[in-house]
């Protein structure tokens, strides 16, 4: 049960962080150089899961994944099975929701180095897409670092999303977290002690390596 | 000045509830039988209450914990029982208020009857079988009849509705009580899963308490009882012991 638990929990931390830095890494560079003033919308967007409760979010979830929606109609017609309580619906609901904490870290990243150096190369010849792969995305691999270890433990903390949209099915949709909630709610605290402090531990664990780099790194989280 | 006369307002607002209203925990099944019992109860003896909801096995936790609740209406026996020994209540602290009954909801042609289950391997709904006893009555007879396919459990018989109205899946075993205004819901053979015999416990004994239970014995609490799906106890009805 805990490793079937654990397995599909660094299996959705795992997706959703790869999912989000596809997406984030174009949108972190392109809001780190425009002067477009859609900007301070996008950005807004982008940290409203920072402050919304995640109730919110899952309300809507809810409504998109039900096959009453076009969208979760779609779906069922293309997968013969409906979002909710399947594991892709927990990757979209965690994508949403860890999304500030991918985008924000690159794009200080992207931030930090200035215009400078992709003017110079320029002046050399280089295509945009040269100076993005081999320059730009090498310099901002702290960042990127950084933006991969918030995504992943963040959505490995995620509670009430996963409550509200999984359906606790073991081994499908029953995270670490929502596991412990059950042990919690039907008094089995032996089974709760053993989640709670291994989530403790290694949380502790990860950001600690993750704060120690970054104390020698250049680029720092939220800097 | 404004907010003198605000504070004025709430000070006069608050003087007219003279009594404190109770504080009543709910069994997600049982709570529209509350909620809708809630008005003509204040008519009746002036008396107001508010409900909180969740599974019976998440409010068990919560008055272990401390909550503040004068009254527990569970969904079973176990949990009052089990209270009442933790708290160290007098044996008359707990009574049988309703016999609860499962039903069967479904919209997928594949399931027309319960028996159909046999060979279905789509996504049931159910209530948690660790914290919700409709969810354990549902477990055991998803058992019995061989069920093979995904069993979604919900936290409670009220998020069982909640997806199910949303058609995140079109099967699921749930109360009686919350699926009154659920399409494709149909009786279930009650021999066929265990008694839902549901109990209340008394948490704080008073006058207020016993107002509330003694309403529960009304014609028009009883009517709304059988209303919802529910069967009064004591009728030689046949309960485990």
């Amino acid at each position: 049960m805990i490793l079937d638990a654990i397995g599909l929990t660094l299996r959705l931390a795992g997706t959703t962080t790869l999912l989000l830095l596809l997406i984030c890494l174009p949108l972190a560079a392109w809001l780190a150089s425009t002067r477009s003033r859609a900007k301070p919308w996008i950005e807004s967007l982008v940290a409203l899961p920072l402050v919304l409760p995640p109730t919110v979010l899952g309300f809507y979830l809810l409504l998109i994944m039900s096959p009453n929606s076009r969208i979760g109609a779609a779906w069922v017609e293309l997968f013969g099975q409906s979002l909710a309580f399947s594991f892709w619906g927990l990757v979209i609901g965690s994508m949403a929701y860890s999304l500030p904490f991918v985008v924000q870290p690159l794009q200080r990243t992207f931030e930090g180095q200035g215009p400078l150096i992709a003017e110079a190369a320029h002046t050399l010849g280089a295509h945009p897409w040269q100076t993005f792969w081999a320059i730009r995305l090498p310099l901002a691999m702290p960042g990127l670092i950084a933006a991969s270890v918030l995504g992943f433990t963040h959505t490995v903390g995620e509670f009430g999303v996963v409550l509200m949209i999984g359906g606790n099915i073991p081994g499908q949709t029953q995270v670490l977290s929502i596991l412990l909630f059950d042990q919690v709610e039907s008094l089995n605290y032996a089974l709760a002690h053993q989640l709670a402090a291994g989530l403790v531990l290694s949380s502790l664990l990860v950001l600690f390596c993750l704060y120690r780099w970054n104390h020698q790194s250049v680029v720092r989280i939220g800097g | 000045m404004v907010v003198r006369l605000l504070f004025c307002g709430w000070l006069l607002s608050a003087g007219v509830w003279a009594e404190a209203p109770l504080t009543v925990a709910v069994t997600a099944s049982f709570k529209p039988v509350l909620s809708a019992l809630s008005d003509p109860f204040s008519t009746a003896t002036g008396q107001s209450m508010r409900l909180v909801s969740a599974s019976t096995g998440v409010l068990s936790q919560q008055i272990l914990a401390g909550a503040p609740f004068d009254v527990f209406f569970a969904a079973d026996r176990a949990h009052p029982q089990h209270l009442r020994d933790a708290l160290n209540l007098p044996a008359d602290r707990v009574t049988t208020y309703a016999l609860g009954a499962l039903v069967l909801v479904t919209q997928d042609p594949a399931v027309q009857t319960l028996d159909d289950l046999h060979d279905y391997a789509g996504r049931v709904i159910i209530a948690n079988p660790l914290q919700a006893p409709y969810g354990a009555a549902a477990d055991q007879l998803l058992d019995r009849l061989g069920f093979s396919g995904t069993r979604v459990r919900a936290n409670n018989v009220s998020q069982a509705r909640q997806y199910l109205s949303l058609n995140l899946a079109t099967v699921g075993l749930t109360a009686a009580s919350v699926a009154q205004d659920l399409p494709g819901a149909q009786a279930i053979d009650p021999t066929l899963y265990p008694v839902l015999e549901q109990q209340v416990i008394v948490l704080r004994a008073s006058e207020q308490t016993r107002r509330l239970l003694a309403f529960l014995q009304s014609t028009e609490a009883i009517q709304m009882l059988r209303d919802m799906g529910y069967r009064e106890p004591g009728n030689g009805e046949p309960v485990e012991p």
